[in-house]
């Protein structure tokens, strides 16, 4: 569903001008009806890999897959098989939830979004504030209307850039249990997080990144095995300390 | 979903979305309906006022030969022989005669000039006391001192039509109004559905959407294309019937606005607003957020109020130059059209020349938006290696070119000198360390500040003393074609500085500041930024042509173009630009020694000028060979 192979990003580092690689021959894939997380610190190079999947920015070397569009041959077909949420992404202020899922809809090629627009209200129990402008929302209301916006087109796949950075424990407990539901639905799931517990919790792989490479990649149990330790922060810093 | 659907999606999303905010409405809806007439009615009054204030001031009147003796004591006014109404050296004509048995005067005025209508006040009432006293004087003749006398008979025929006396008036308040008008409609606009949308980060979700990149970019431009010209539009709306009800009292009493003229320039606001558009619409989507959006699009709406404000200046006419000045030719072409005296073929221009403008801002907003360093940011601004930069070096070699051309000689008013080197510093140096910090290249590498290496610069002392004559030869090649006027060499002749100023000074002035900035801009900004874009001998012929059309001279294309050339290949074999400028230093300090000896001697003829040109191009050849 998701197969990455050797992607890199370089820039120009803003400070010294001198170009630098973000995220270095980056390899790996992920299933459907999987979790795959990308564990890292801050600057890792986890905000670039995802937003190279979701056709943000272009890779400059190295190829991807996503659901069968070719990342840079048919960025537009990739688009259509995401759902991208991240904590930076906001929402249309002046628009209520019902206005900003059915725009999304349209948005996303759904030809008429009202049945599909409606239904979400129902599922994510959004109704009771649907004609309420975005701005007005509380922040748990507005993650919820973000999620309706992120699957308005029913995606097989979720690329989510730290989705619970900065949430209360009770808004971070809905994108969780949101991450499970989609994995039960058959989605493939990829999102990033510096929150250990959350990648304990959630993923079926994890692949630890730092300083734009991958560390490891495997399930829990082969990341214990490859460095000897138990706990998910122990193995993230033995990964990290062999730099 | 084909590409114009796309648009149609988030150009109807952009403006359902703007319209709900009612500061969008003020600044859009209400300032452009109320502003005008306010500001109508505020200039009318200072020109009143400022009528009022010519009571102290001598107006020129020419008038008959039995009219002048008359008119010869009266107060306020000054007789002319030869005036003209066009120069401004005349203000009334008056032709006829007092006579008692025919008195019958003829007063020919410009309604349109406060000057004139002041004239002609002075001049009726002196004419009436005159003439009541030619009546009195024969009566007394006739020995009947209180009969009747004929009135005297007075013709009034003002030279300025309606829409002249209008247009005047208007011409110099409506233009700007509406450069100012555009430019706010948009810039809100600009910012909310930029940096406004980059801040709150629905951008980003936008763009994870089927929507491709380059309909979400058209679409937020046509939002801001949109209400720009509807906020113009609608100031035009309230201009028309402001007038057309006499909504304002005004010193012109017929003032009038044609349903033609309104039409006219509500269709000369379409290039007008895509170019600001595209202006506006970089300056927000380059700023991270709508602060520094702010930051940035304020000072770009007070630097587009300096050549809008050039119909407002009654000297400045609509010429084949001013027709390419970006924005204040529109001014200057919408005074006229107020005014009633546009004619197709300016207008054209105008049109033409603000069509090019817009295009090119197009381009390059289009580039710059779709950079995506500039739209999703990705590393604090970082951007992306090997770039290409073509359209924004020709934007900034266009944008130097018109900053060289006007600000140079706003800039030569402090003097030769100081003007020349304000206008290096500022306009050339500055402006090229500008543009490679600003598209986030490495200074150093780009402007080529690399150490040479001793035998570079030998060679370029070499190719220096003998560049003189590559440049002399060309000139000598053109002159058949294109000799140089007499006029041209009669006031390099007379420039006194030369000989005013000390050698050293002028050689530091002329020479080695020139050799530092040209050279900056020149050979380090341009040709390190084409890198890319063009092949390296083609990148030299472009930039060395590029510095021949900076001198603002036809006569000077070719000749400095060549020097530009030889300069360009020097920065480019040395990987340096001192090299070059030293080059440029010693070609520019021997011209200048040769210039200021008191009997120069004739150039030499073309075999020796050969002979230098080789020695410089191979001199130049043998750079960067170890």
């Amino acid at each position: 569903m998701i197969d990455v192979q050797g992607l890199t990003k370089r820039y120009v580092h803003p400070s010294t001008r001198e170009p630098f690689e973000a995220v270095s021959g980056l390899t790996f894939s992920a299933e459907p009806g999987q979790v795959f997380g990308l564990l890292g610190p801050n600057g890792a190079g986890k905000t670039t890999t995802l937003r190279m999947l979701s056709t943000l920015i272009s890779p400059d070397e190295g190829r991807a897959t996503i659901a069968g569009h070719d990342l840079q041959g048919d960025p537009a077909g990739v688009r259509s098989s995401i759902g991208y949420l991240s904590t930076t992404t906001g929402l249309y202020d002046r628009l209520t939830a019902r206005e900003l899922i059915a725009y999304f809809g349209r948005l996303q090629g759904v030809e008429d979004p009202r049945p599909r627009t409606e239904a979400l209200l129902d599922r994510l129990d959004i109704r009771r504030f649907a004609d309420v402008p975005c701005g007005n929302l509380s922040t748990g209301m507005k993650q919820k209307v973000s999620i309706a916006r992120a699957i308005v087109h029913d995606p097989p796949i979720l690329i989510l850039d730290e989705p619970t950075t900065g949430l209360d424990v009770l808004v971070a407990q809905t994108f969780l249990e949101f991450i499970e539901e989609a994995r039960s639905d058959g989605r493939c799931v990829i999102f990033s997080t510096h929150i250990m517990s959350e990648a304990e919790r959630l993923c079926d792989r994890i692949a630890v990144v730092h300083q734009g490479r991958l560390r490891a990649v495997g399930t829990l149990e082969e990341l214990r095995t490859q460095t000897g330790e138990h706990y998910l922060e122990r193995i993230f810093i033995s990964l990290v300390d062999g730099t | 979903m084909n590409r114009r659907r796309q648009v149609g999606v988030v150009l109807r999303g952009d403006l359902r979305y703007h319209l709900r905010d009612p500061i969008a409405l003020l600044l859009m809806v209400l300032l452009p309906v109320v502003v005008l007439p306010v500001l109508l009615a505020g200039f009318s009054n200072y020109q009143t006022r400022q009528q009022a204030a010519l009571e102290e001031v001598a107006l020129h009147v020419s008038a008959s030969a039995g009219l002048a003796e008359r008119l010869a004591d009266a107060p306020g006014i000054v007789l002319v022989q030869d005036g003209s109404f066009a120069a401004g050296s005349l203000d009334l004509e008056v032709v006829g005669s007092l006579d008692p048995q025919t008195a019958d005067v003829v007063l020919r005025y410009q309604g349109s000039e406060a000057r004139s209508l002041q004239a002609l006040e002075r001049v009726r009432s002196h004419l009436e006391s005159a003439h009541q006293k030619v009546q009195a004087d024969q009566a007394r003749e006739l020995g009947n001192p209180y009969g009747p006398g004929e009135a005297l008979e007075v013709q009034w025929v003002d030279l300025a039509s309606d829409q002249e006396r209008s247009g005047k008036l208007l011409g110099r308040l409506v233009p700007l109004v509406l450069v100012f008008l555009v430019v706010s409609g948009g810039l809100y606009t600009a910012l909310d559905l930029f940096a406004g949308e980059k801040e709150r980060g629905t951008l980003e979700t936008l763009l994870t959407t089927r929507i491709d990149r380059g309909a979400v970019l058209l679409a937020k431009s046509l939002a801001v294309l949109s209400f720009s010209l509807l906020t113009g539009w609608l100031a035009l709306a309230s201009l028309w019937a402001t007038v057309g009800l006499g909504l304002v009292r005004t010193p012109v009493d017929s003032l009038q606005v044609s349903g033609t003229s309104v039409v006219l320039l509500g269709l000369m606001l379409i290039p007008l607003a895509a170019e600001l558009t595209s202006l506006l619409a970089v300056a927000a989507a380059w700023a991270p957020d709508v602060r520094t959006g702010q930051a940035l699009a304020i000072p770009l709406l007070l630097v587009s109020l300096v050549p809008a404000s050039l119909g407002a200046f009654p000297g400045v006419e609509l010429t084949p130059a001013t027709a390419l000045v970006p924005i204040g030719n529109l001014t200057l072409a919408a005074r006229d059209v107020l005014a009633g005296r546009a004619t197709a073929g300016p207008l054209l221009m105008v049109v033409s020349a603000t069509g090019l403008h817009a295009w090119l801002a197009g381009a390059v907003a289009a580039r710059m938006l779709g950079r995506e360093g500039v739209i999703v940011g990705g590393g604090s601004r970082s951007r992306r290696a090997h770039e290409r930069f073509g359209p924004e070096v020709f934007a900034a070699g266009s944008a130097v070119l018109l900053g060289v051309w006007f600000l140079g000689q706003a800039a030569a008013s402090l003097g030769p000198l100081s003007g020349h080197l304000a206008t290096q510093v500022l306009l050339l140096a500055l402006p090229a360390v500008g543009l490679v910090w600003w598209l986030g290249q490495p200074l150093r590498r780009t402007l080529s500040l690399t150490t040479p290496r001793p035998t570079d610069l030998g060679l370029a002392v070499i190719a220096g003393v003998a560049a003189p004559a590559l440049s002399l030869l060309v000139e000598a090649l053109q002159a058949p074609l294109l000799p140089l006027p007499p006029e041209l060499l009669e006031a390099a002749s007379e420039a006194t500085f030369l000989q005013e100023l000390s050698l050293p000074v002028l050689i530091l002035g002329f020479a080695v500041v020139p050799a530092l900035a040209e050279e900056l801009l020149f050979r380090g900004a341009f040709l390190g930024l084409l890198r890319n874009s063009l092949a390296p001998r083609a990148r030299c012929v472009v930039v060395g042509l590029a510095f021949g059309l900076l001198h603002l001279s036809i006569y000077r294309v070719l000749p400095t173009g060549a020097l530009g050339i030889l300069l360009a290949f020097a920065a480019l074999r040395s990987g340096s630009i001192w090299p070059g400028a030293l080059m440029h230093a010693l070609h520019n300090g021997l011209l200048l020694t040769w210039a200021t000896q008191a009997s120069p001697s004739e150039p030499p003829g073309l075999p020796l000028l050969l002979v230098g040109a080789g020695v410089a191009i191979a001199a130049v050849a043998g750079l960067g060979r170890r």
